[in-house]
């Protein structure tokens, strides 16, 4: 990979004056913005003009203390209830405050023409940097800040000094200590799992020609897209309690035990996200050079001892990159624990309920919790990067891997572990949408099938519908700009801040959904920083949650593209902008859009992040379901499933178009 | 053990498609053979089937006696260089190259000893704890040559090993694989497109095409008297002229009446048309006025020991003619000259181009 080295000239000062007044416009704005906000707040709750309230707030005008005609009686009165109110509002006033609410227009003003002056210097210089100036400020206020308040939260006491406390009380009792012992172990023997069943089936469809391949490898992909909790959701009803499975067995004399606990979260879980390592390994096999399985036969190392030897010593790097997304979903998933896992609590489920429980619960155990997972999560992260790193190797795959006719019981038992294997992986989705399409009468299920279910989703929870494709839709469209520019300044303008933006771009990868919610809760649920509640909070998370695949995709395309494209654009007289847009841009599209895509389809079943930030304006379809689910109306919320299931299905559908690919890889 | 191979009628079918209808030839013990033949002709087919990648679907292929239709590739000792190499990237050089040896159970003193011999006689004992990637293209392709070597195998197989190579490199490793296989003497097939590869190593070349043998010789055999026309085209550049063979006369008559001198009409040789091919070095260059083929230079291009020239002749056909560079000026453009023969050097085929008229041809595969 050569270095980029698009010659400009250079003007050093004017860039730095640049950057400097564009960051110092966005702040000043910001402050602007934010004395604006809270003068509104204040006034309004004073009933005051905002002028007179600042004359308050400021000490220009001091409140006059009550008097005996504030009183009726022994009651205040109405004059007196406003003296009361205000002084109890300016109590709250910061010093903050008062610089920023006298000279908030001032601010805004003087924000806004700094950050066009400084755009415009940059701009008339050179794009990039500016690009990474915002890029570096959106994650610093929207991922640091948010991180560093929890960190805040998790290490200090209500006096605001360090301690441990919460630490002593997480270590001291079983159920706060246990919870993170059965993430841990659950998200362990789940990857486990799924590698032991992902690699033979990849192994197999990769050497045999198995009858079906492509509708198998569209079911696979399809069931590692579904929302996390309708394969716990679509378990119980076949195996739980009064399950379809269940009951069959128990009359005909047979008692499976229940499902409930880590055996289901692991059962679960395993078939939803053993597709992952699927189709890493898959990819591996495509990128497989023949010639190496054939030298090693021809020395005399053949069968089982050959796939030891060479064959999984070379994939071993996509098989633990495989491995850590499903430690990683696995570790985060909050609905299937939540809804099959009983009493068997873990880690996000432990830091939504102390987070969000009204009885006893700690927002700070919530962060301390929370910041052990990450340390978690992070160290798995970096150990799966270390080992990666050392034994990659290039392989040039000259011959790849041809999958052969498969004969006799090999072919047999082949087709079947297949066959089984995605069976099992499908079943919550086709049973989900198999029983949307069932009567219903009230919440029960009636013989017969008719579309009352779906008639009842639209009459009572359609907004959730369009909100969710509303607000994905907006996300993704953040998510392509956002992708491209950063993928851009990380392959084309390598330099110490576009580094550090695509080390801060990339971390959200290793913090969990939930806690990722929980950072940006605490960090924005106050004045005057409040985002919280809205679109714009939910939107946000959705942004950063997916940037990392968009970007590490795009950046992998713009690799593929090599700079003689950019430089033959510019020795024809283009400028360093209008390539980009011109040549460059067009060129990763497809590649892109097809990336955002698959986003596109993550963010409508996520649920880790969405249940902690919604109001009910923005409630989602995944949200609704659960909702359903927990009220029992299982008619709707199967309705809603297959709505979503359908989305999914149109969407790969739309990725295989645009991509002109035959699979995914990650 | 090196062992001579026997194809008696071999035959591969992808479905329908017919890769080799019908193949037979010897390779001799100790014997550096090679398959040639431009892209697609079924050569590698060929070896890959002599490996046991590729399935047989009629004809056998034996090993001395044994025929070696059924059995697996793992159990041929066979050895295999291939043209990526195929070096396990995740094995240093050293684990690559005992690699075979351990799977052969072999004490540990005696692989030591075998692997040692074997990275010093391919000369890269200095490299033997390094991962391949740090190795450069030709180190790779030693690697590779070592660890199909030291098994000892009954046979070496090479599927193009320096086609990945840059040209320098290339005739470095290939008068490298030409020394080592001398010095271990095992029976070598190899495969290449590159005729004048084949010529360096070999002691027999079998062209091929279309699946089709179409001569086996040795390299001188086969580039002075090929077998046909296709074979004269392949190996080296020949020009074609037409003529007519007075064999009684023994004489070639070309289109404008002159006659040449020619003694070397084989039995099959008849009066009535013939081609004749002509190298670019079997032309001689006489003034205008001598007896000969009347021709125009059109243009020449000067390449240090010889000169090339591109000449008209009197039928409009252009054929190349080379010429040992003389220090006195180089014909300009335009120059009429006359042409005639090294009458011992060319060889003269039927019209159809598939029968040689030239006594002196030796092939095996006809014989």
């Amino acid at each position: 990979m050569r270095t980029p080295n698009v010659i400009r000239p250079r003007k050093t000062g004017v860039m730095i004056l640049g950057i400097m007044l564009l960051v110092a416009g966005i702040v000043l704005g910001s402050l602007g913005l934010m004395g604006r906000s809270q003068t509104d707040y204040y006034s309004r709750k004073a009933k005051l003009s905002a002028g007179e309230w600042i004359e308050y707030a400021t000490g220009k005008k001091a409140v006059e203390p009550l008097t005996d005609e504030d009183y009726n009686g022994r009651n205040l009165n109405a004059s007196g209830k406003a003296k009361q109110t205000l002084n109890e509002l300016l109590a709250k006033v910061t010093g903050l405050d008062k610089v920023i609410m006298p000279y908030r227009y001032i601010g805004l003003v003087f924000g806004a023409l700094m950050l066009i002056a400084g755009a415009w210097l940059l701009i008339a210089n050179d794009v990039w940097p500016m690009v990474t100036v915002l890029a570096i400020i959106f994650y610093l206020v929207f991922l640091m800040y948010p991180l560093y308040m929890l960190l805040r939260q998790a290490l200090l006491n209500s006096e605001g000094q360090l301690s441990f406390e919460m630490y002593e009380k997480i270590f001291s009792r079983a159920y706060y200590s246990n919870a993170i012992w059965h993430s841990l172990l659950i998200s362990a023997v789940v990857t486990l799992v799924s590698v032991l069943i992902a690699t033979p089936m990849a192994y197999i469809m990769s050497t045999m020609k198995i009858k079906g391949a492509g509708a198998l490898q569209i079911l696979i992909l399809v069931s590692s897209m579904s929302a996390p909790f309708i394969g716990a959701y679509a378990w119980i009803q076949l195996c739980g309690r009064n399950g379809i499975v269940t009951n069959l067995l128990t009359n005909i004399g047979i008692n499976i035990g229940d499902i409930y606990g880590f055996k289901g979260c692991v059962i679960v879980m395993s078939f939803q996200l053993y597709s992952l390592v699927f189709m890493f390994i898959s990819g591996a096999f495509k990128s497989m050079d023949n010639s190496l399985i054939e030298a090693c036969e021809s020395l005399g190392c053949a069968g089982i001892k050959k796939v030891f030897k060479v064959v999984l010593p070379l994939m071993l790097p996509t098989l633990l990159a495989g491995a850590l997304l499903v430690f990683m979903r696995a570790f985060a998933d909050y609905g299937t624990p939540m809804l099959i896992g009983e009493n068997y609590i873990t880690l996000p489920v432990l830091v939504y309920k102390e987070f969000f429980s009204e009885l006893g619960g700690s927002e700070n155990l919530a962060a301390a919790v929370s910041l052990i997972a990450i340390v978690i999560t992070t160290s798995v992260f970096l150990l799966q990067k270390y080992i990666s790193n050392r034994k990659i190797f290039s392989i040039s795959a000259l011959h790849p891997v041809e999958a052969h006719p498969a004969k006799g019981v090999r072919g047999v038992l082949a087709h079947l572990y297949c066959y089984v294997m995605v069976g099992i992986a499908i079943m919550p989705q086709g049973l989900v949408i198999f029983n949307s399409f069932r009567n219903t009468s009230g919440r029960m299920f009636a013989p017969g099938f008719s579309l009352k279910s779906y008639a009842e989703a639209f009459e009572t929870v359609s907004r959730s519908i369009w909100m969710t494709y509303l607000m994905s839709i907006i996300a993704i469209v953040c998510i392509v700009v956002i992708a491209c520019m950063i993928a851009y300044l990380v392959v084309r303008r390598r330099n110490v801040f576009n580094a550090s933006v695509d080390v801060m771009s990339m971390f959200p990868e290793t913090v969990a959904g939930s806690i990722l919610g929980i950072a940006l809760l605490t960090a924005f649920n106050k004045r005057p920083l409040l985002l919280s509640g809205g679109m714009f909070i939910m939107i946000l998370s959705y942004v950063i949650r997916r940037l990392p695949y968009t970007i590490r995709s795009s950046a992998a395309i713009l690799r593929n593209i090599p700079l003689s494209i950019e430089e033959a654009a510019i020795s024809l007289g283009t400028s360093n902008v209008k390539t980009f847009f011109r040549v460059t841009t067009p060129m990763m599209m497809p590649g892109v859009v097809s990336g955002a895509i698959l986003s596109w389809i993550m963010i409508i079943t996520e649920l880790s992040t969405s249940i902690i930030l919604y109001n009910p304006t923005t409630k989602t379809m995944t949200l609704e379901i659960y909702s359903q689910v927990i009220r029992g109306n299982d008619g709707v919320a199967s309705a809603i499933s297959a709505i979503l299931t359908f989305s999914t299905v149109i969407a790969l559908a739309l990725f295989f178009k645009i991509s002109g690919k035959k699979e995914i890889t990650m | 053990m090196s062992v001579s191979i026997n194809f008696d009628h071999v035959v591969k079918r992808y479905g329908d498609n017919v890769i080799i209808p019908d193949l037979s030839l010897q390779v001799k013990e100790g014997e550096f053979f090679t398959l040639l033949g431009p892209s697609g002709c079924g050569k590698t087919t060929l070896l890959r089937m002599v490996a046991g990648f590729n399935s047989i679907e009629g004809g056998t292929i034996s090993f001395d006696s044994q025929v070696i239709n059924d059995i697996a590739p793992s159990k041929r000792n066979i050895g295999m260089v291939f043209q990526n190499y195929a070096v396990f990237p995740h094995m240093t050089v050293r684990k690559n190259v005992e690699f075979g040896l351990k799977n052969r159970k072999l004490p540990k003193e005696e692989i030591k000893k075998r692997v040692d011999d074997i990275l010093d006689t391919v000369k890269i004992t200095q490299y033997a704890d390094r991962l391949p990637e740090r190795l450069s293209g030709g180190q790779q392709q030693r690697v590779a040559l070592a660890r199909a070597i030291v098994i000892r195998p009954n046979l070496l197989l090479m599927d193009e090993p320096l086609s990945n190579l840059d040209a320098k490199l290339r005739i470095e490793m290939r008068n490298a694989i030409k020394l080592i296989q001398n010095e271990v003497g095992i029976t070598t097939i190899y495969v290449t497109h590159d005729q004048e590869e084949a010529m360096a190593v070999s002691d027999r070349i079998a062209v091929m095409n279309n699946g089709v043998i179409q001569h086996i010789s040795s390299p001188k055999s086969i580039y002075q008297r090929p077998a046909n026309l296709f074979v004269a085209n392949f190996i080296g550049h020949s020009n074609t002229l037409k003529a007519k063979a007075d064999v009684q006369g023994k004489k070639l008559v070309f289109e404008n009446g002159y006659a040449l001198s020619y003694d070397g009409f084989s039995e099959k040789a008849k009066d009535g048309d013939v081609k004749v091919s002509v190298r670019p070095e079997e032309f001689v260059i006489q003034q205008a006025d001598r007896p000969g083929v009347p021709a125009t230079v059109k243009s020449s291009i000067f390449l240090g020991l010889m000169t090339t020239y591109f000449v008209e002749l009197f039928s409009g056909e252009t054929v190349e003619i080379t010429d040992v560079s003389s220090i006195s000026n180089i014909l300009p453009n335009g120059t009429k000259v006359s042409l005639t023969f090294d009458a011992e050097k060319i060889n003269v085929f039927t019209t159809d181009g598939e029968t040689s008229l030239t006594k002196g041809v030796h092939d095996d595969a006809h014989a």
